[in-house]
């Protein structure tokens, strides 16, 4: 790409100079306007293959006014599930993951441990020879699971009440078996209400590493095997036992739709709805 | 290198264009026009050189151009975020410029406070968290330069420095300020030394914060984005930190770097603004 790019320079600004002399040489103006004009706009587009080379695609695929710069999936996981894998430019990128589990507070800490452990982690990125990135990552909690029983638990209820009124059973009548599920579709319905409309978040500390290969699980795995040596050296370092992630886990590092997962999101926004109304 | 490289890429735009100019007897009565055309471009090239964040999505703008980088991710034309759309649910994420370089290693810097700063660090976090009650995430990626050039530049720095320094010492009146200034820039350059020698790798850095928000519509997602955005860069404050916006061409690759990291070539081409 750099050679591409820097070839494309060359030509650009050689055909904006050679425009430029020439429109100089020739002494009919309408055509050296014309001459200096282009060799103005050829070095402007020499001057874009800087930066915006990346974008030439995008201009010659556009729809509409939308520039495409691709229209494939921005990543997939790795079919051995330990590494993201993504196309770029012709290459084969894999990136694997390693999580780094710190759960010591500040206020556990003397005044040197926390200038100790903020040193540690300036030296976690010294620790690979390949590019690192490391992040906290503030979560939220999948709770789709424990909302989606509750609902089922609350429709259960409140179909077991519909039932009972339509029955107009006299014996359930009289032994207050009504209210007590009305009262039980309440408590499940506060419940849902409570877990639903508070936030449950969490934090994740992760280290990814990045290698190109030639096919998708060539790139994968050399991934995975940096990110094993890098876990290593963060368990040495920090005194925690970093590991490397694998399956749908690498998911919520990468997509926003895991991150903030969307029962969850739903279920507030119905109960935002619910409460405007 | 980098700045060579513009240095190239803006002198010779700048040096076709004042060429045309040069001669703008020659044109005519049409020399006005080229010369405006040709005063309009040379501000062009200038600005997209040092401010393209502002050139770029103000031209996307005026033309209602949105980017779409992959599948289901497109950049609106205020190009300040990037938009998912998954689930009937637009996911946008937005990042802000968060260079801490001097705080998590001011080890090397010999400035009174700073063994403070490191100290406060962890605790000025958690308050961070406590207050935040959204999905943001604080990147750090770190790319290893090459030692034996590293410690060369660095070493050179030291000399040109010692000899300011020798200079200075010399002179007829010698300002003190200025020697303590020198002083602790040798310092902080033998305390890096210092540092490779023991083994550890030098490294380009560059920090940022993303968020993501989400709406039932794009507008909504966005606006919600600004809202998280704004309140990080309030509760970042106690970093003291320098933190800015990211828009323009840098939000495309951002985005790039969650799926893959790349190497140091192309980082310092892409991220010159943050070194």
């Amino acid at each position: 790409m750099p050679n591409t790019r820097f070839m494309l320079f060359g030509m650009l600004t050689a055909m904006a100079i050679v425009f430029a002399v020439i429109s100089q040489a020739i002494h009919i103006f309408v055509l050296d306007t014309l001459l200096a004009i282009i060799a103005i706009f050829v070095s402007l587009a020499a001057f874009l293959t800087k930066d915006y080379l990346y974008l030439l695609d995008a201009v010659k695929n556009r729809k509409d006014r939308t520039l495409i710069l691709g229209d494939g999936e921005a990543s997939t996981l790795a079919p051995s599930e330990n590494a993201m894998v993504r196309r770029e430019n012709g290459k084969i990128y894999g990136s694997a993951f390693v999580k780094i589990p710190m759960y010591r507070s500040s206020t556990e800490m003397n005044e040197e441990e926390k200038t100790e452990i903020s040193k540690m982690f300036g030296r976690i990125l010294t620790l690979s020879k390949n590019p690192i990135k490391l992040s906290a990552q503030m979560y939220m909690i999948n709770k789709d699971d424990y909302i989606n029983k509750l609902r089922d638990i609350l429709n259960k209820s409140e179909e077991r009440y519909r039932n009972m009124q339509a029955s107009k059973d006299p014996g359930s009548l009289k032994s207050g078996e009504q209210e007590r599920i009305r009262g039980e579709i309440t408590m499940w319905r506060n419940l849902l209400d409570n877990v639903s409309s508070s936030r449950s978040q969490s934090l994740v500390l992760y280290a990814m590493v990045s290698a190109i290969g030639g096919t998708e699980e060539e790139a994968a795995n050399i991934a995975y095997s940096q990110a094993e040596d890098l876990a290593g050296g963060i368990s040495a370092t920090l005194g925690v036992t970093a590991s490397v992630v694998t399956g749908k886990e690498i998911l919520s590092f990468v997509e926003p739709d895991f991150m903030i997962p969307t029962e969850t999101i739903s279920e507030r926004m119905r109960q935002k709805t619910i409460g405007g109304s | 290198m980098v700045e060579m490289e513009t240095i190239l890429y803006m002198g010779t735009s700048i040096a076709v264009i004042v060429l045309v100019l040069s001669n703008a007897s020659n044109y005519g009565i049409l020399s006005p026009i080229v010369f405006v055309i040709g005063i309009i471009v040379l501000f062009f090239v200038m600005a997209m050189n040092f401010a393209d964040f502002l050139v770029f999505p103000f031209i996307t703008k005026r033309m209602n151009v949105q980017i779409q980088l992959s599948k289901d991710h497109m950049v609106p034309e205020t190009q300040n975020c990037v938009i998912k759309n998954a689930n009937g649910l637009y996911y946008a994420t937005g990042y802000l410029t968060g260079n801490i370089y001097k705080y998590v290693f001011s080890a090397e810097n010999i400035t009174p406070g700073e063994e403070e700063n490191l100290s406060s660090g962890p605790e000025k976090w958690e308050r961070i968290l406590m207050n935040t009650n959204f999905t943001f995430k604080f990147n750090l990626v770190s790319v290893p330069e090459d030692v034996q050039k590293y410690r060369e530049a660095l070493e050179g720095k030291r000399g040109y420095l010692e000899f300011q320094l020798s200079r200075e010492e010399q002179n007829t009146t010698p300002n003190a300020l200025t020697i303590k200034e020198i002083e602790r820039q040798i310092n902080i350059i033998q305390t890096r030394i210092d540092r490779i020698s023991d083994g550890e790798l030098p490294t380009y850095s560059i920090m940022y914060i993303e968020s993501t928000a989400v709406g039932v519509s794009q507008k909504e997602a966005m606006d919600v984005l600004n809202n998280q955005l704004a309140h990080l860069q309030t509760v970042f404050n106690s970093f003291d930190l320098s933190i800015i916006r990211v828009v323009g061409r840098e939000v495309h690759h951002l985005y790039g770097m969650n799926y893959r990291i790349t190497n140091l070539e192309e980082m310092t081409k892409l991220f010159q603004v943050q070194n």
